[in-house]
């Protein structure tokens, strides 16, 4: 066994994959490591020790992975114990290939109970049924890659849209969620009539449209007990204050309807050129966004900007901000007597 | 002639009725106008009810607003106060009361008391 340390991967030569796969196959020899791109930048595997490696060199602790324990990919992928009818018989999510099955079948899981059965981390393999398997070009880039970088550059993973069910995250995470893409960006792309509980979602999710770290978009929606540490961003700006935004939980509330944000938080960076919040970026006029006991914790920055909501709502009660505010230019400005 | 700002402490722009709620964040104006502690800008033909807001003694103003917007006890802090175990009874006599009045509301959201923190904010228990 080599004796892996931190310091050795430290002193390699990391923003090269040439050079670094070269130093690596020095180092431990051919069979011992696994190189993976990774978002922007490597995944390196020795000895059942994960390092991430970032763009600007910076290498992250090793990450001891242990052995998969997944028997079979969650019932999403593979059916089984489930049926998804109630809370009690929801379909469960173990591992990565199970959301990347739940969003390619929207549809299929439109009015299904589904809960997460363990936090679920894109940057590491042990998440994955299999990280390396290569099947479509996810990502969108003209390759089939690994899974696991399919998910992480690119365009990304694609958000779960029309939920419109019960989804338990059951206190665990999805962590380094990865997004770059054109239209509404989160966790789920849309969720209406849908109860979204007990979730954290971490990573960076970028967009040209509405965004959110748990939703881009929804009404008729409650989101309780969930947290977002993603960074957020959209590009979005010019458009009325009242149609795009950028949030921590929700981008974006519908039409006509409510939407409750209960005892939830947001610790995620948040910019956009239109609305921006540290929970909602914004919502119709004739919705009726409600926040309770939330807080945002992140540096928030739009045209229009508030710590909670952005632009539009009914109530905000027992709730704190503690982040940066940032209003740029104008959208319109307002003046009276 | 006024001017309003489009971000504040917990709301940016909106018709929102906030209570028992504060803000400690920097605002950052870029425009012309005042940013504001709690409520960029609020507009209401009906009028809104903000009560029992606070923010900390970095803004100028509390909100902004027109129409018949009314506030209830909604203050500029300093950081000493709302640090303190007093500014921790204050926000958790609203819970209290609220939790009270609202209790057989459809829908009713039972708010959260708030806790003491050494030389910090207030957060939930």
């Amino acid at each position: 066994m080599l004796a892996v340390t931190n310091a050795r991967m430290k002193n390699m030569s990391l923003l090269d994959r040439t050079v670094l796969d070269n130093e690596l196959k020095s180092e431990f020899g051919e069979e011992n490591y696994e190189l993976l791109p990774v978002g922007e930048g490597f995944l390196i595997s020795v000895n059942n020790i994960e390092y991430l490696v970032e763009k600007d060199g910076k290498v992250s602790d090793g990450n001891k992975v242990e052995e998969s324990n997944i028997e079979y990919a969650g019932d999403l992928s593979k059916g089984g114990q489930y049926n998804g009818t109630t809370e009690d018989t929801a379909y469960r999510i173990t591992c990565i290939e199970d959301l990347v099955t739940w969003t390619n079948n929207s549809n299929t899981y439109k009015n299904k109970c589904i809960k997460l059965e363990k936090t679920l981390d894109f940057n590491s393999t042990a998440s994955y049924k299999n990280a390396k398997v290569k099947t479509t070009d996810i990502n969108e880039n003209g390759k089939i890659e690994e899974l696991i970088t399919e998910l992480t550059t690119g365009i990304g993973f694609k958000p779960i849209s029309d939920f419109s069910s019960t989804f338990d995250g059951q206190n665990n995470e999805i962590r380094n969620i990865y997004e770059d893409k054109i239209g509404g960006a989160g966790l789920f792309g849309t969720a209406n009539s849908a109860i979204i509980k007990n979730l954290g979602v971490t990573g960076r999710i970028k967009t040209t449209g509405c965004v959110g770290g748990i939703a881009a978009s929804g009404s008729n929606l409650q989101i309780n007990n969930c947290y977002n540490k993603a960074t957020i961003f959209t590009t979005q700006s010019g458009t009325p204050y009242y149609s795009v935004g950028a949030g921590g939980i929700i981008g974006y509330g519908g039409t006509n309807t409510t939407l409750r944000i209960n005892n939830c938080y947001n610790f995620g960076n948040i910019e956009s050129g239109t609305a921006s919040g540290g929970l909602m970026g914004t919502c119709i006029g004739s919705t009726e966004p409600e926040f309770y006991n939330s807080s945002n914790l992140g540096n928030v920055k739009g045209k229009y900007a508030g710590g909670i909501s952005g632009s539009s709502g009914k109530k905000i009660i027992n709730c704190y901000n503690l982040g940066t505010i940032e209003g740029s230019e104008h959208a319109r400005r307002v003046k009276w007597e | 002639m006024k001017a309003a700002s489009t971000h504040g402490g917990l709301n940016g722009n909106s018709p929102i009725s906030v209570k028992n709620s504060y803000n400690v964040g920097i605002i950052v104006n870029t425009s012309q106008e005042k940013p504001a502690g709690i409520l960029g800008y609020s507009w209401h033909s009906n009028g809104l009810d903000d009560e029992k807001c606070y923010c900390i003694d970095n803004v100028e103003i509390i909100l902004n607003f027109i129409n018949n917007n009314k506030i209830h006890d909604t203050k500029i802090c300093t950081q000493e106060y709302m640090q303190s175990q007093e500014f921790v009874n204050e926000l958790n006599t609203y819970v209290n009361t609220y939790n009270e009045e609202h209790k057989n509301d459809t829908n009713f959201v039972s708010l959260c008391r708030w806790k003491y923190n050494v030389g910090n904010y207030p957060t939930f228990e």
